[in-house]
């Protein structure tokens, strides 16, 4: 059963087809949500999200472009929002710390480990994620799916719904702002 | 070039888009600074981090768990119906008749309404309480006359009763 086959079955709500279709693409959703979110249990939670939207607006998918693409922006999408709403309740916790609630105060710290011969590797990759936490939406995406995912331009262009030479611009000044964020962070740790 | 200059040219320089004068100024710096040198190790080793990530693999029981997700909300979506229609509408529709009620039978009673029953002794045009009550008006009348009426009018009569005598 190839791909449209599939997406015509699961548009008629076949459960069969809808299993064949997440064994088949889950591994790609959830690496594009950790690669995003950076977090495993985040992105189980996120990918899962994707699927449950497929089922629910399969109608909606034309067939113009690849369902990897089509994935792939789905994916994106629900793993900055999550980022998003992330933020503003990270941002609620802190209040609650300023005014005394310290049962949050645990959601704020960061709790990675950091352990024996992994500690420089750990110390450039929590660099690393603190800069790209702090670039901007598009550029994150551009820069995340060129680096982590290997895609190529003319792909992110696609999923981004952008010309391939914004892309080239987006990752452009990506890797100068993780430059200057990297930077930042060593001279102030 | 300046300590400012070279942090910020870090990224560009180790892509090669440096022009070859930049570049050898670039280098000078590296050589004379050694906290930019530092800085320079540390940022490189971050940059080189940009590679692809080791790939999380097929998830077993991933499936299950979507599907129990779905389940799980299908279920919180039909609780969350059937409390809207039972707390947001039938309940208020229940308290609004109530009230209607309560308010009806109280105009009724206020506005003393023959008793419709049948069966009730006063549900034929019964007029014999006009009668009852005509027979007792002239009495009622009196016992609504003040007593001091009556004091005052005895004490008259006495006191023409000694103007006589």
């Amino acid at each position: 059963m190839n791909d449209n086959e599939l997406l015509e079955k699961i548009a008629q709500k076949d459960e069969q087809a809808f299993r064949i279709f997440v064994e088949k693409y889950h591994p790609l959703v959830l690496n594009v949500c950790n690669n995003i979110l950076n977090n495993y249990d985040d992105s189980m939670d996120i990918s899962q999200e994707v699927f449950i939207k497929i089922y629910e607006t399969i109608d909606k998918f034309r067939g113009e472009s690849k369902i990897s693409t089509w994935l792939y922006r789905i994916a994106v999408n629900k793993s900055l929002n999550y980022l998003r709403s992330k933020k503003h309740q990270k941002w609620f916790s802190s209040l609650d710390v300023i005014f005394g609630d310290e049962s949050k105060k645990q959601d704020i710290a960061d709790n990675t480990p950091i352990i024996g011969d992994q500690i420089e590797t750990d110390e450039n990759k929590k660099a690393l994620q603190h800069a790209i936490n702090r670039l901007p939406d598009k550029q994150k995406t551009a820069i995340t799916l060129n680096s982590f995912e290997e895609l190529p331009y003319k792909e992110i262009a696609e999923i981004m719904m952008i010309s391939v030479t914004e892309v080239g611009v987006l990752i452009n000044r990506a890797k100068q702002n993780l430059n200057k964020y990297i930077v930042n962070y060593y001279e102030k740790n | 070039m300046n300590c400012k200059d070279f942090k910020y040219d870090i990224a560009k320089y180790l892509d090669g888009e440096l022009n070859s004068e930049k570049s050898i100024q670039f280098m000078d710096h590296l050589k004379k600074c050694s906290s930019c040198n530092l800085i320079f190790e540390k940022t490189r080793n971050t940059l080189a981090e940009l590679k692809p990530r080791e790939r999380i693999p097929e998830q077993a029981f991933y499936y299950t768990r979507l599907k129990q997700r779905m389940e799980n909300q299908k279920e919180l979506q039909e609780s969350i119906i059937h409390q809207v229609l039972t707390k947001k509408l039938i309940q208020p529709l229940v308290y609004l008749a109530s009230i209607i009620i309560a308010v009806y039978i109280g105009i009724l009673i206020g506005s003393g309404t023959t008793n419709t029953n049948q069966y009730s002794e006063t549900t034929q045009k019964d007029t014999s309480f006009v009668n009852t009550y005509a027979k007792y008006q002239y009495v009622n009348e009196i016992e609504i006359e003040s007593v001091e009426k009556n004091f005052l009018s005895d004490n008259v009569e006495e006191k023409a009763n000694t103007i006589q005598k």
